[in-house]
């Protein structure tokens, strides 16, 4: 459906923090996705209370509280600990809603979002016709009942939410499982490891509430929350360097140095290409408000081939954000850098993005003339001297997550 | 001579002729400059602006996606309700049911009533041959086109027979079609909802191809108006909260601030663009395959021309199969298929536009006084719509009291 445009005074929002979406806020350099599920066996009452623990423990360490450092006796002293500015975010996942794995059942399975499914783990075009699953390798698991963002301005910060949770459960019994935790770090330089700008079309601060607040009472308990989607996408940084940079700026969509968008190209006689980008560039001379908006969400170009750029294919119409057929996500991404077992990096872009339907997130990648046939961006079938299609995305980890809205004693607790 | 829709060559004669006044007369009213009447030299590059086919308001309304599944498939004695009513996004479907209710069949239409409307008042034997080849029959009776008038009169004119038809064919105070051949009894041949006309798109692009801007409250500065808040400001020949409308005003305003020129390629028309037929699965797990879905009535990507022009399109499991279309489950949400607007959900629309180079002449904004949009469920129109969905639950209780050993579920609906 339409979200509503919401240039008036609207009434405060109650999204969880951990989305950096309003303005002035600027997300910490570390992050963590720690993934949990609850043992099968446990009641509702039992998960439910083990959540509210850990979300109880986290509003601590927030305040910089470590439960090992409180004083036990009188004349003690207070400890507390630098916060590292940490924030963090539950989510639900669909196996949290699934019967079958857990007995007796956690949660009524008529609660769960109907688009809150978990992503095909094998077969053809999964988890998308061409951005598929890395190989088995490399795969790592995504989905689970809890996912717990952390991010911080610290290693330390991150890490020890992790931590103090695993202290807890182990403390109290509580049902809980770790099953992974996936994680990321910021570049001040705002470029991604194919060394592009990254991140420069995001959504405009005044934009991104309307993207992402859910209005559908479908079901109820996430009216004003979002849905959180999650792709840890592995680059083969060797067959995307083996392009030349022109071709590499024809997929993107912007010059390499500058992020200048790419506006035309023309072609030459016996079929060279001339890249013509947008005058100016982001760095250099001031640039007025409007000039910033032109370069971060450049028009819609009339060149077919700039047309089939990754910018253009994932920000199709150009519209107003909260409009579904545009389908714009707010997107708040990491780079990550692991190393495999025969010793080669692999590195890549854990990407998250927040909407307010999991659909405006899937149809970027499954939908003609966006992302559905191509496995980055350039045209499908390339005339002579443009790039042909390559192949260098792959996911290594992905997973859908409702993000309920605020509420006591956790987000969604009224569903257990 | 305008071209017929989705270049079909239905139209002979004086009936080309009737077409292409029609056409030339819905451009009478535009007074901007930067809309040209037709494509030419200037206008080389094409753009795509698509949307969803799932209609945004009946779920804005309802605040629930099942809720509006259920409206949208409204059917009784007197024809497709839900259809005439609230199928808005320039594409209309029926959904065809076995006799245990479970879905057959369903066929989508872009086809416009103004193009039948003359295909019907200047070849009566090819529309009834049509008509017939819809509905699956070997012939079909005139007078169930025609209502009361006999087609092939002695002496009858163009107008009268289109004024038959339309009086048999197109709704009649917010009713579903008389003709059973246009209703969604037996057929579907063209839409026939109000808003789903030509002459409604092309409205929608006259008015909206000036640059409309307003001062930012944030920097000061003047911006495009986005879709949604054009329409707010009721300069616009265009419906709030929708898919299509707020999608194509926003285009529309934003080809106009970069100072181009455009045209609605010729054929004007509204297609089908392309269906994620592999959202489906099977019940033996595998996906659905595209050859399901039949695309008819437009010309397909061949050649030079790469667009896709269908305008209808029909989806049902092969003859030979042991299960239907009822029995697929969309694996992005889970549920299997028990709508036809499940199956439009999986379906992209599109116009597509012929634009100049940016710059093409002068851009002089149109200031305007940034407007507050309103949310999509505050919106008058959403009585509308929740009266109707009383009416539709007074007459789902009223079909249950008729049916004494009837088990009612939650929403009202009839389980066994």
């Amino acid at each position: 459906m339409s979200g509503a445009a919401r240039t008036g005074d609207q009434p405060a929002d109650r999204i969880q923090d951990g989305i950096y979406f309003r303005k002035g806020q600027t997300p910490g350099k570390c992050y963590r996705l720690l993934l949990i599920n609850i043992r099968s066996g446990t009641r509702p009452n039992e998960a439910r209370a083990a959540i509210a623990a850990i979300w109880t423990l986290l509003a601590e360490l927030r305040r910089g509280i470590v439960r090992d450092l409180r004083p036990l006796e009188a004349g003690d002293p207070e400890v507390i600990v630098p916060d590292g500015g940490l924030t963090c975010l539950l989510g639900f996942g669909a196996r949290l809603f699934n019967p079958s794995l857990h007995v007796p059942r956690l949660v009524a399975t008529d609660l769960r979002p109907p688009e809150l499914v978990s992503l095909r783990p094998n077969g053809v075009g999964t988890p998308f016709l061409n951005l598929p699953w890395a190989g088995e390798e490399q795969r790592r698991p995504g989905e689970a009942d809890l996912a717990l963002q952390f991010i911080a301005e610290t290693e330390l910060a991150v890490n020890r939410a992790v931590v103090e949770i695993w202290k807890l459960i182990d403390d109290q019994d509580l049902p809980l499982d770790f099953v992974t935790m996936h994680a990321g770090f910021s570049r001040n330089d705002r470029r991604s490891w194919i060394d592009f700008h990254d991140g420069l079309n995001n959504l405009e601060s005044s934009q991104r509430r309307g993207a992402i607040e859910v209005v559908l009472a479908d079901p109820a308990w996430m009216k004003g929350g979002t849905y959180m989607g999650v792709l840890r996408v592995s680059v083969d940084l060797a067959v995307w360097r083996s392009l030349p940079r022109e071709h590499q700026e024809i997929l993107v969509g912007r010059n390499k140095l500058t992020g200048c968008p790419l506006e035309e190209i023309e072609r030459g006689r016996n079929g060279e290409l001339s890249l013509k980008f947008m005058p100016g560039c982001p760095f250099g001379e001031p640039l007025t408000p409007a000039q910033q908006a032109a370069f971060r969400d450049p028009p819609r170009p009339g060149d077919p081939l700039v047309q089939l750029s990754h910018i253009h294919r994932s920000n199709h119409n150009r519209g107003a954000p909260d409009t579904d057929a545009n389908n714009r996500v707010f997107r708040q991404g990491y780079e990550f850098l692991e190393t495999l077992a025969d010793g080669k990096p692999c590195l890549g872009l854990h990407f998250v993005s927040f909407q307010r339907q999991l659909a405006r997130l899937t149809n970027l990648l499954r939908l003609n003339g966006w992302l559905r046939d191509v496995n980055f961006g350039g045209a499908t079938n390339p005339r002579a001297g443009e790039p042909a299609p390559i192949q260098f995305l792959s996911v290594v980890a992905g997973g859908l997550y409702a993000v309920p809205p605020n509420n006591d004693p956790f987000p969604g607790a009224e569903i257990f | 001579m305008a071209k017929e829709p989705g270049n079909l060559s239905d139209l002979t004669g004086r009936a080309q002729q009737a077409w292409d006044a029609l056409v030339r007369n819905y451009y009478r009213a535009n007074q901007s400059e930067h809309l040209l009447t037709e494509p030419d030299e200037r206008t080389p590059e094409l753009i795509a602006v698509d949307w969803g086919a799932f209609p945004a308001r009946p779920t804005a309304c309802l605040q629930s996606t099942a809720r509006a599944n259920r409206l949208l498939d409204w059917t009784t004695l007197q024809g497709a309700i839900g259809r005439a009513e609230f199928q808005d996004e320039y594409v209309e479907w029926r959904t065809v049911r076995d006799s245990d209710g479970k879905i057959r069949r369903v066929e989508l239409t872009t086809e416009f009533p103004e193009y039948w409307l003359t295909l019907a008042a200047y070849h009566p034997v090819k529309t009834l041959q049509l008509v017939a080849r819809f509905a699956g029959e070997s012939s079909v009776s005139p007078q169930a086109v025609y209502g009361g008038v006999n087609p092939f009169k002695r002496g009858i004119t163009p107008e009268e027979r289109r004024a038959a038809f339309e009086d048999a064919m197109l709704p009649r105070g917010g009713k579903a079609p008389w003709s059973p051949y246009n209703n969604g009894e037996r057929a579907l041949c063209f839409m026939c909802q109000g808003a789903n006309t030509l002459g409604g798109l092309i409205a929608l692009a006259s008015r909206a191809a000036f640059p409309y801007g307003a001062k930012d409250p944030d920097t000061g500065e003047l911006r495009r108006l986005s879709g949604p808040e054009a329409i707010a400001t009721r300069t616009q020949a265009a419906d709030p909260c929708r898919n299509s409308d707020p999608t194509v005003v926003g285009g529309i305003i934003g080809l106009a601030w970069d100072g181009r020129l455009f045209a609605l390629d010729d054929p004007a028309g509204v297609y089908i663009r392309s269906v994620q037929y592999d959202r489906l699965i099977q019940p033996d797990g595998s996906p659905v395959p595209l050859e399901w879905f039949e695309f008819q009535r437009g010309s397909r990507p061949r050649g030079a021309d790469q667009l896709e022009r269908s305008q209808r399109l029909v989806f049902e499991v092969p003859q030979g199969l042991d299960f239907t279309v009822g029995d697929l489950i969309d694996s992005q949400t889970g549920q299997p298929i028990e709508y036809g607007g499940q199956i439009a959900d999986l379906v992209q629309i599109v116009a597509y536009v012929r634009v100049s180079e940016r710059n093409a002449v002068p851009v002089k904004p149109r200031e305007l006084p940034l407007p507050d949009v309103l949310p999509c469920e505050q919106e008058r129109f959403c009585q509308v719509v929740l009266k109707k969905w009383d009416e539709f639950e007074a007459a789902q209780r009223n079909l249950l009291a008729s049916t004494p050993d009837s088990i009612v579920g939650r929403d009202g609906e009839v389980i066994a």
